[in-house]
């Protein structure tokens, strides 16, 4: 049983690769067996006799429309892929044409007498009023879609209400007909009498060029590439231009003689010793030690200042000090002495403390009163 | 060779050929070729015609000396020895601090005739500063191609010390003059001399009657008091030697100026006031060896060869040996003098040499050490704004207490000590110097 799905289910795939393979997606495309395919149509020609030649690329219809004399060429055009040119050489392709759902352009290049006419009003069409043979015998149409009008000496048949389904045009004994697109695909080939009328339309000669023209048919033209709009002078004048450059740099940099040396002194500041030393004290956080350092200098000013000579214990210039700034004794000599700073945060205080006493006793000396500044001590 | 702007812009108006005739490729790059080939003939039709810059003969005129900040002229003479016009560039080859403005001179010389192109020279250092050479560029008619040649010309300007110090000297001689002469002075020193007897007038020393003169003249003299003092002159004739450290200290920069320039403003105000004040004066600036020495000279000489002596010397990346300048200042003189010692005496380490030549020295003469101070310092000590600021004070009052403690070591050892900053270290020098001279113990 499971063997027999499979079995079954592989075949189906294969199959379905297959036809995959060999089918296409163009619309009218001879081997499309979808509902827009042509390949219906095709196939049923080709039951008939006529021998069916696809082609792709005007080259491909050239080759394949061997006699032109006993050629119809079927050509579907939906994209508008050739210019007025290449349907001119289409149109001497063979005796016969039928144009399947020309586009504008197509149309006024090929029958310029058939002129589009919008959608048709009614999807079946009256029975033809012309004398063609091919219509006469097919009847009535269905599945219409597009609808033509004609001026000059162009044959209109199969009336839709004011327009028509199909139109043909004679030139020098040419036939150019044209008909709405969706007519003569798989979905629509088996109304009515469209059947009989694409076989009698298509297969009325003993070949039949089945060209729908290509990506590959389309000219390459565009804006013009840069090299050709260049200049030709441009090169030339950027080699100039660099030139220029180099005679202005051998201008500019050519040295006025030769380079004169002289020796410079050194620059040795002389301030470099204490700023190092002020680098060490604060990574080490000589704190005390650096307090010592301005208590001393301030102890040998304060001493000078008041008049105690440089042999003086430092107990007599606390003591003088406090005298001269009114302040109690163990705050100066704390300040002067004892005080061991902990952070640097204490340090400045002690610091500024140390320069506010030593303002005040030299203010005290010059005779003015003490406390000028009134700074806190701790 | 060189070539011109004027040919840049020839080269460039090539550009027009090329787009007129650029219709075709080919075309424009012959009309190209053509242009190049064109401007480059040119070029050397140019060169060929500008005359030779080699035939020519360079003199210099340059005075010998200029103070440091003073401008002065100078001037180079060109003469054409060829028979073609020269025209073009001339640049002269001045060390940059030499100042020399404009550097580069158009010139424009008929065939055998000379021209003198001038420039300024306003040195911005000391020393000697030189020229090696000129470099010539010579133009062709044309002006797009030049010959350049560099010619050797040699030239030198000394660059004597600007002796700033010396705005502080009338008011010095004038300190001088007032210990001169008949003033009696006070106080009676080994060394001040006897000049002349005279009346004594109210305000006069009692201890300087003469009461030998005074029993002398009485006799015949009835008019006035009858009294003779003596008076007392300044000691002349003394020797001043004064010895500048040349070493690495004296390198240093304090207030933007070496301490080396310092002492020589100080050298330079005290020679010229010693010299008004009759003494002779001998200047060594000395560190391992004698850089310059300035014996003997007199007067308006002895400071023209000073500045001269000075100008050249630069400090030495050396310590200084103290233990020769002793024997240094012996071989200047047996005689006592006052030994000026312009150093850095700021710290114990870098001035233990110096305290331990010091006691030679004294035991001899009577001895001086001129120092420089750093305002810096004193102004980081007053700093408190923040914790660095603390860190720094507290490293500038170390510092201050070394250089106070190496003051009161020298002192010690009996020599004199003169502290300033920059500016003042000179009149400071001089004021000492008057004061000794005043006491009478030169």
């Amino acid at each position: 049983m499971l063997v027999a799905v499979l079995v079954v289910g592989v075949a189906i795939a294969l199959a379905v690769q297959l036809s995959l393979a060999t089918s296409s997606t163009d619309p009218m495309g001879a081997n499309n067996p979808g509902q827009q395919g042509g390949q219906a149509l095709a196939r049923v020609l080709q039951q008939h006799g006529v021998d069916v030649r696809t082609a792709s690329t005007l080259q491909e219809a050239r080759r394949a429309a061997s006699i032109p004399d006993d050629t119809t060429v079927m050509l579907s055009d939906p994209n508008g892929l050739l210019d007025a040119a290449q349907l001119q050489s289409v149109l001497r392709l063979g005796s016969d044409v039928v144009a399947v759902g020309p586009g504008f352009q197509t149309l006024s290049a090929i029958a310029p007498d058939i002129h589009q006419a919008g959608r048709a009003t009614a999807t079946t069409s009256d029975r033809p009023s012309c004398s063609l043979v091919v219509a006469q015998d097919a009847g009535r149409l269905s599945g219409v879609r597009q609808a033509y009008r004609t001026s000059g000496g162009a044959t209109p048949c199969f009336r839709v209400g004011s327009t028509f389904a199909l139109a043909q045009t004679i030139n020098a004994g040419d036939s150019v007909t044209v008909v709405g697109s969706q007519l003569f695909d798989n979905a629509n080939i088996g109304l009515a009498g469209n059947a009989a009328l694409a076989v009698g339309l298509l297969g009325g000669d003993s070949t039949l060029v089945w060209y729908l023209p290509s990506q590959a048919d389309v000219q390459a033209s565009g804006p013009p590439t840069l090299a050709e709009i260049t200049p030709g002078w441009l090169t030339p004048a950027i080699l100039l231009l660099i030139a220029v450059v180099v005679a202005a740099a051998v201008w500019s940099g050519r040295r006025f003689g030769p380079l004169v040396v002289e020796d410079l002194p050194v620059v040795v500041r002389a301030g470099e010793t204490m700023h190092g030393r002020a680098r060490l004290y604060r990574r080490a956080a000589a704190r005390t030690h650096a307090l010592d350092a301005l208590r001393l200098g301030a102890l040998h000013r304060i001493g000078a200042l008041c008049g105690l000579p440089p042999s003086a214990h430092v107990d007599q210039i606390v003591a003088a000090a406090a005298a001269l700034t009114e302040r109690p004794v163990h705050q100066v000599r704390d300040l002067l002495l004892d005080e061991t700073p902990a952070t640097d945060a204490a340090l400045r205080a002690s610091a500024s403390a140390l320069r506010d006493l030593e303002d005040d006793v030299r203010r005290a000396v010059a005779g003015e009163r003490p406390g000028g500044s009134s700074a806190p001590l701790h | 060779m060189a070539i011109s702007g004027r040919f840049v812009a020839l080269l460039a108006v090539g550009l027009v050929p090329v787009v007129v005739f650029g219709a075709t490729i080919p075309g424009a790059y012959v009309a190209l070729a053509c242009w190049l080939v064109f401007a480059c003939a040119l070029g050397v039709i140019d060169l060929v015609a500008a005359s030779a810059p080699r035939a020519v003969l360079i003199e210099r005129m340059l005075p010998s000396r200029v103070r440091l900040g003073e401008t002065v002229a100078g001037g180079v003479i060109v003469t054409n020895t060829s028979r073609r016009r020269l025209h073009g560039t001339l640049r002269d080859g001045w060390q940059p601090s030499a100042g020399a403005a404009p550097s580069r001179s158009p010139f424009d010389i008929p065939a055998g005739e000379r021209r003198m192109l001038t420039f300024a020279l306003t040195p911005t250092r000391r020393g000697t500063r030189r020229t090696r050479f000129v470099v010539l560029r010579s133009r062709g008619p044309l002006g797009l191609w030049s010959r350049q040649v560099a010619l050797e010309a040699p030239g030198a300007l000394r660059v004597l010390p600007p002796f700033h110090s010396r705005k502080h000297l009338p008011s010095r001689l004038a300190q001088l003059r007032e210990l001169d002469g008949s003033t009696p002075v006070m106080v009676r020193g080994q060394g001040t001399e006897f000049d002349s007897l005279r009346e004594y007038v109210t305000g006069d020393d009692v201890r300087s009657i003469d009461w030998r003169a005074t029993a002398r003249s009485s006799a015949s003299v009835h008019d006035g008091s009858g009294i003779m003092v003596r008076t007392w002159r300044p000691e002349r004739d003394r020797r001043v030697v004064i010895v500048i450290d040349s070493g690495r200290t004296s390198a240093a920069r304090i207030a933007d100026e070496p301490r080396i320039d310092t002492a020589f403003e100080s050298a330079l105000l005290l020679a010229a006031l010693a010299d008004h004040g009759g003494d002779r004066i001998d200047v060594l600036v000395f560190d391992r060896r004698v850089r310059a020495r300035v014996v003997g000279a007199k007067g308006a000489d002895l400071l023209s060869r000073m500045v001269t002596s000075l100008a050249d010397v630069q400090p030495q990346l050396i310590e200084a040996d103290w233990t020769a300048v002793a024997a240094q200042v012996r071989a200047i003189t047996h005689r006592r003098a006052l030994v000026v010692l312009l150093t850095d005496a700021s710290t114990p380490g870098s001035s233990a040499g110096l305290l331990a030549a010091l006691p030679g020295l004294t035991r001899s003469h009577t001895v001086v050490v001129a120092t420089v101070t750093d305002p810096a310092v004193l102004e980081a000590a007053a700093q408190r704004a923040d914790v660095g600021s603390v860190y720094t004070a507290a490293a500038a009052e170390r510092a201050l207490l070394d250089a106070s403690r190496v003051a009161a070591a020298a002192r010690q050892l009996g020599a004199d000590v003169v502290t300033a900053p920059p500016a003042e270290l000179p009149p400071a020098l001089a004021d000492r110097y008057i004061a000794l001279k005043a006491s009478g113990r030169l």
